[in-house]
């Protein structure tokens, strides 16, 4: 018993002592939480950075405080912004790190993402976006919808059904996109437009610089074969048809199947898609009624979507990128190193044949 | 404490989890980066692992079948006389708190570096030590049973992987040996430390009721424990890039850091948190044999020398001028642990020579 107790004091000395540091830790209140850091190019050396700190309420008549700051490294930008604020910054907090179109072809991008990989104290959730124009514009500007900016530009890139067509590229998705020798990396592309803030496109980079974007759409169809289970709804123009004009997909739900014929100098990929979905809105001369119509209608779609993979893939080809990882079916059957310059030549002599098996759950309650 | 009387204390069960537990220390969480010379190759080196020490455990356990009531120390002394058996025991003491300071040090330095930046890990590792201690007061049984407890404790962690599992490509799993017999041995040499703790049945041995069973007891606990390691690593080869692996220290870490819960946002610091429980029977099992290592020495069983091993312990992990030398020393103490694993069979051919020795004399 009596062990016990020397024991316990023993424990309560360490506790107390624990607690009575001399070099006391900062509060709450003296930080400033950084919830996004942007970046644009300022010259060669120099970069300007930019960090948005949401505001406790009620505080600062402003809700999102942000300074700008012209510097040459990260954590020497940080520092510099300190002295700006009257409070200490720390990035424990980081959500959103933008960079401008300018910066991110000049393959500036990936040594600060590193810098932020390394550092503990950021969460891997943090979201990389690219923005059109200069980044700290984004960030000063006054959102009269969403006063919030911070938790704006928060929720916005939070993966949600109907923006799926978006890869919602984390600091991890970056890093392994980046490093790995199959993938290329795809970014969500942000414009202002007018008092509000859009996901227009996706970014491709190839290897450490964007070299260009694809739109929304065709995004989504590279998620589809990426595997993604449930896309955001889709809506389709047919071009060259007389009978169908326009029709719209909704609660998508993909399923691919694609098989590579292991041999590397000759190329080859099925790709299989099932897809389906509830279709809601349709404008065109059918009637929907009559189970065979609805059955040709259904082939049209598959026509159309197998058209459109096929574009992308062309383009993709073209590009000697593979965001969607399609290489990878030909690395897992390779004996020895997989280089990048394996994965642009599988690319560019890939030979693909794309099946869209396209099935409408209903057309809703109405007849 | 009213164990004290009685030797035979280990029943089925906390040989089960002394085995399993001891096993799982800081190792673990850099399982992956350890074994990444072989790439994506490395996901199946676990359960190799796994065969390679169920097939050491026979020797131990045949040794300790043959000298029922003897640990190691005592084994030693028997087989090679008193002093020499003494000089091994004395540097079977030395690696075992050198395995300890290695295990609480880079530990508290992990914690240092996740959960409580730019604070001193002293109070930590006082806190660490004495809490070693008070579980190792109780005996070789309350370490068994705080193995029991902190396997159900950690399970919870496997659910961490889930979201790895989600955003990880299986693909990665193929080919599946992809790489050169170099990359191969240095994948062994440096992940091999990741199974070290089973070889302390040698110690316990003599504690445990059903000796006879003891060999497929402890093959349950330690394929359970390799089950552990190798869903850490299978997850981390799907989840990671051959560079993430190369360059993340941590790769277990980085994956809890993907988890994400409604009202808990990073599950890394959670899971580095509730790794303590690991960490504490680890560290407690080599305590413990240290101190009964101190008790053979001095042939008087002490409880006061649990707290020369602590002291010992703390003067290592803390010892101002020697971080370069230290650290040569945690990381290579590992090769001896390799010796320890072989040192039974050795022990198992002398203990076939000498008996027919001593028949001659009599």
């Amino acid at each position: 018993m009596k062990k016990l107790i020397l024991l316990f004091f023993i424990v309560g000395i360490t506790l107390t002592a624990g607690c009575t540091e001399t070099g006391q830790r900062t509060s709450v209140e003296e930080l400033s939480l950084v919830s996004s850091i942007g970046f644009d190019l300022v010259n060669d050396k120099e970069m300007r950075m930019t960090v948005g700190i949401p505001q406790p309420a009620g505080e600062s008549p402003e809700l999102t405080e942000s300074y700008s700051v012209n510097t040459e490294m990260v954590s020497e930008g940080l520092v510099k912004l300190s002295s700006k604020t009257d409070k200490m910054i720390v990035i424990n907090q980081l959500r959103t790190l933008l960079f401008s179109e300018e910066f991110a072809k000049n393959g500036k991008v990936t040594e600060i993402i590193e810098h932020f990989y390394r550092n503990p104290t950021v969460g891997n959730k943090v979201r990389i976006v690219i923005v059109k124009d200069k980044v700290e514009d984004v960030l000063k500007a006054d959102y009269p919808e969403n006063q919030h900016m911070d938790a704006y530009l928060n929720e916005l890139f939070e993966p949600k059904l109907h923006t799926s067509f978006s890869p919602f590229t984390s600091i991890h998705d970056y890093m392994n996109t980046q490093t790995d020798p199959v993938y290329h990396t795809m970014v969500p592309y942000l414009e202002k437009k007018e008092g509000s803030l859009e996901v227009t496109k996706v970014a491709l980079f190839d290897s450490e610089k964007l070299v260009d974007t694809i739109s929304t759409e065709q995004s989504l169809l590279i998620q589809a074969l990426v595997g993604l289970k449930k896309l955001s709804p889709i809506d389709i123009k047919f071009k060259d048809n007389e009978t169908d004009k326009h029709l719209f997909l909704e609660q998508i739900e993909s399923d691919v199947n694609i098989k590579g014929n292991k041999n590397i100098d000759f190329p080859k990929l099925n790709i299989d898609l099932k897809i389906r979905a509830v279709l809601v809105e349709y404008k065109g001369n059918r009637d929907l009624s009559k189970v065979d119509e609805y059955e040709k209608l259904e082939k049209e779609i598959n026509k159309h979507l197998e058209r459109e993979i096929k574009e992308i893939l062309e383009k993709l080809q073209k590009l000697e990128l593979d965001p969607a990882g399609l290489s990878e079916y030909f690395r897992m059957q390779h004996k020895g190193k997989w280089t990048e310059d394996l994965t642009k030549k599988v690319i560019a002599s890939l030979d693909y044949k794309v099946k869209v098996e396209m099935k409408v759950l209903n057309t809703g309650t109405l007849r | 404490m009213m164990d004290d009387n009685k030797l035979k204390v280990l029943n089925r069960y906390h040989v089960v989890f002394l085995i399993q537990n001891v096993i799982i220390g800081t190792t673990v969480l850099s399982l992956p980066h350890r074994l990444s010379s072989m790439g994506y190759s490395q996901w199946w080196m676990p359960l190799l692992f796994g065969v390679v020490a169920n097939l050491l455990l026979i020797p131990m356990i045949w040794l300790g079948l043959k000298y029922r009531n003897d640990t190691l120390f005592v084994i030693h002394e028997k087989l090679f006389g008193k002093w020499a058996g003494k000089t091994i025991n004395a540097i079977l003491l030395i690696y075992f708190i050198v395995v300890l300071s290695a295990v609480s040090s880079s530990f508290l330095q992990l914690i240092q570096v996740v959960a409580l930046v730019d604070r001193e890990i002293t109070a930590p590792l006082i806190i660490l030590l004495l809490m070693t201690i008070y579980i190792v007061h109780g005996g070789i049984k309350s370490i068994a049973r705080f193995c029991i407890m902190s396997f159900f404790m950690t399970l919870g962690l496997l659910y961490f992987l889930n979201w790895g599992i989600a955003d990880g490509d299986i693909r990665h799993t193929m080919p599946i040996f992809n790489f050169t017999a170099k990359q191969f041995f240095t994948a062994s040499k440096k992940g091999l430390m990741a199974i070290g703790g089973f070889e302390l049945i040698s110690f316990y041995f003599p504690y445990i009721i059903n000796q006879k069973k003891a060999l497929k007891h402890a093959s349950f606990g330690l394929w359970l424990s390799i089950l552990f390691i190798f869903f850490f690593t299978f997850v981390s080869v799907m989840f990671f890039s051959e560079w993430q692996l190369k360059n993340v220290l941590y790769p277990v870490l980085n994956l809890f850091k993907e988890g994400q819960l409604s009202y808990l946002e990073r599950l890394d610091v959670l899971g580095i948190t509730m790794w303590v429980f690991l960490i504490l029977s680890t560290t407690a099992a080599y305590l413990w044999a240290a101190k009964k290592g101190i008790d053979s020495i001095r042939s008087s069983p002490k409880k006061t020398h649990l707290y020369f091993v602590a002291v010992f312990v703390f003067i290592l992990v803390k010892f101002p001028y020697m971080e370069a030398f230290q650290r040569i020393l945690f990381e290579r103490v590992f090769y001896l642990m390799y010796a320890l694993f072989l040192w039974p069979i050795l022990l198992c051919l002398i203990h076939m020579i000498k008996p027919k020795k001593n028949e001659g004399l009599e």
